[in-house]
């Protein structure tokens, strides 16, 4: 019993060690928390914050707009409409149920998607459809297919379609310049989409926002030189003069040749850029602008410009065209008939090859090459359009007699529409030459010009070339009713297999109006128009009548000519 | 330590009530941005949804104002005309 009674002392030691061992473990505890929660070394609190957000926090693009482009009165011409695009996640899509009520819902075929879904399978992004309607997006979605969401972009549209189409280009599907304007001022247009952290729950959605990390920066708005009301009736008259005269293609461009501007330009053929899905690229070209062509007779004005600059010639010189034809080498030129002593002003009115090839022989053919480098012929015009040819002046190295000539006749070089109007708009400018602008300019703060003809010649030429239009001249289809007008037409024979072609042509015509203060320069090419007026005179100087007198009334320019004009001159400009 | 105005006993009883009160304060100004947070987000889908409205009013407006139609409506509904040269009258500035 006094065993039972007796109490068993434990060892101190063993209390001791208890302690210990249980202090230890605690220390190790908070050890351990304080590596996984004070400490940045190895996986400490850094490695760990990192690790956490990877699973929540989600970087989201805010997407922006592109720049809208408006014509000089600020009218839209393409535009940035939000749309949706339906994705799915394949590997939360791909075994539902409802698969083929998706498809139905989004008139897709369903053997496709699934097979599509089995392609991806093993991906979490895939497209459904792209840039749907917002409020068809929004239904399909509001039904909570499972894994189908939709993603905010912008879709590009423009109102004024085909009429605008060659000169503004395409955007690609990603919103992205690939043509025209579109592509020319991509930087400017184009938006920096800016960047937002966020934590998302198991639904995708946003529960905490870490706030914008980058601001997104829209694209700007591109004010064009257009004038959307002259683009639209020069596009319906060159449409017209396509089926009048059955021709393959054509252009018209009419620029301002006080600022540089182009006010309008178009093409034929056409193409409607709203409709992505039937793309025909064939009519996408801005053939004004890209396309090079031997303007002909059109040169005839700057052979005129080398010949009043050379001091053998002004415009009353009499030149003897007799018997009407003139060997040069190996050829014979003709005239139409035998003008006789002509005047070198009535030498471009005719359009006569054989005045025009002795001034050129007078003149030498370094003088006219000169001037057309003056002209920026063989040069491009500045507009920065993507795909803008410059055309070819010749270079060689040893000159025969007909080539000679043939370069005041304007063969055997090429230039393309916007270079011929270019040219003319130097005339209507008093010989001085601005670079040639697709964007509003402010007329108070214009590019400085270049002088590169004198005055006098300037206003001579035009002189010349008011009485083309005028009766007995070649051109006058050409005229205005209520203005005067000046131009050159020109003919050419296309170039084919084997050279010049004998039943195919193009007609040109570049004018200036009104005369009495020139400022509107309208270059009109049509590419093998059938039947018998295929020469610019019939086929291209009609059109020029019919866009020149929209020009006028659009551009509110004074009539200068007829009875009004008398009626005008008489009152002394008061009614 | 002996600059301290109030007494140990007071100074811990003022330092806890002051933990308290501002951590009421987180719990208030979470709330708060949570609040903020989802009326951003209402307003950014209101702005969106304003945005498809104005382009594609936009687009409406410019579909109804085409010249073509303008021009067609003058003519065939309203049987106008450019007036001939012979009407016209300028007046000089």
């Amino acid at each position: 019993m006094t065993r039972a009674k007796q109490t068993y002392r434990l060892p101190r030691w063993r209390f001791v060690v208890i302690c210990l061992g249980l202090t230890a473990l605690a220390a190790t505890l908070v050890g351990r928390l304080i590596l996984l929660q004070v400490t940045d070394g190895g996986q400490g609190a850094v490695f760990l914050r990192e690790q956490g957000a990877l699973r929540t926090v989600r970087t989201a693009e805010i997407p922006v707009y592109r720049g809208l482009i408006e014509d000089r009165n600020g009218t839209p011409l393409a535009v940035s409409s939000p749309v949706v695009s339906l994705w799915a996640n394949p590997q939360q899509l791909k075994d539902s149920p409802r698969l083929d009520d998706l498809a139905a819902r989004l008139s897709l075929d369903a053997a496709a998607l699934s097979d599509k879904l089995r392609f991806y399978g093993d991906k979490q992004f895939m497209y459904l459809a792209r840039h749907q309607t917002p409020e068809f997006a929004r239904q399909v979605l509001r039904e909570n297919f499972p894994g189908v969401r939709g993603e905010r972009e912008y879709r590009r549209y423009y109102p004024a379609g085909e009429v605008t189409a060659q000169l503004l280009g395409l955007t690609n599907v990603d919103g992205h310049g690939i043509a025209g304007v579109e592509l020319a001022f991509e930087d400017w247009l184009q938006g920096v989409p800016g960047k937002k952290r966020f934590i998302k729950d198991l639904h995708g959605d946003a529960v905490r926002d870490f706030g914008v990390i980058e601001e997104p920066r829209p694209g700007k708005a591109l004010a064009l030189s257009l004038d959307l009301r002259l683009q639209y009736a020069q596009h319906r008259e060159l449409q017209r003069a396509m089926k009048e005269t059955g021709a393959a293609a054509g252009s018209a461009i009419t620029l301002d040749a006080w600022t540089g501007e182009v006010l309008a330009v178009s093409n034929y053929p056409v193409f409607n850029p709203n409709s992505r899905e039937a793309l025909d690229f064939s009519g996408a070209r801005n053939r004004a602008l890209t396309d090079a062509y031997e303007p002909g007779s059109t040169i005839k004005t700057l052979t005129l410009v080398a010949a009043l600059e050379s001091g053998q010639f002004h415009i009353d010189s009499i030149v003897d065209t007799t018997p009407g034809r003139i060997r040069v080498g190996a050829k014979m030129l003709h005239d139409p008939r035998d003008y006789g002593e002509i005047s070198v002003s009535t030498v471009i009115e005719k359009s006569s090859q054989v005045g025009v090839t002795k001034i050129a022989q007078a003149v030498g053919h370094e003088a006219i090459l000169d001037v057309l480098y003056r002209f920026g012929l063989g040069e491009s015009t500045g507009t920065g359009f993507p795909g803008e040819r410059a055309g070819q002046l010749p270079d060689l190295a040893r000159w025969s007699d007909i080539e000679k000539v043939t370069l005041a006749f304007g063969y055997g070089l090429t230039a393309t529409p916007i270079q011929l109007a270019r040219a003319y708009a130097i005339l209507a400018n008093g010989g001085i030459r601005r670079p040639l602008t697709l964007l509003r300019q402010d007329p108070d703060a214009l590019p400085a010009g270049q002088q590169v003809i004198e005055p006098e010649v300037a206003r001579d030429v035009l002189e010349v070339l008011d009485r083309v239009t005028e009766q007995g001249g070649t051109a006058t289809l050409a005229q205005v009713p209520g203005f005067s007008v000046g131009g050159k037409t020109g003919t050419v024979h296309k170039v084919g297999a084997g050279g010049y072609l004998d039943d195919q042509y193009v007609a040109l015509f570049v004018g200036v109006a009104p005369m009495s203060a020139p400022r509107y320069v309208t270059a009109i090419l049509i590419d093998q128009p059938r039947g018998d007026h295929y020469g610019g005179g019939l086929a291209a100087a009609p059109v020029y009548s019919r866009i020149t007198e929209e020009v006028l009334r659009i551009r509110n320019a004074q009539p200068d000519q007829s009875e009004l004009g008398a009626l005008l001159a008489a009152s002394g400009g008061r009614q | 330590m002996s600059q301290l105005p109030l007494s140990p006993a007071a100074t811990i009883v003022f330092l806890s009530a002051g933990l308290l009160v501002s951590a009421l304060a987180v719990v208030a100004s979470t709330h708060h941005v949570r609040e903020g947070y989802a009326r951003l987000q209402d307003l950014e889908l209101r702005r969106w949804e304003l945005q498809e409205q104005y382009t594609r009013l936009l687009l409406e407006v410019n579909t109804w104002a085409a010249p073509h139609r303008i021009s067609q409506i003058a003519s065939e509904t309203l049987s106008m005309q450019v007036p001939d040269l012979s009407l016209s009258q300028v007046i000089e500035e």
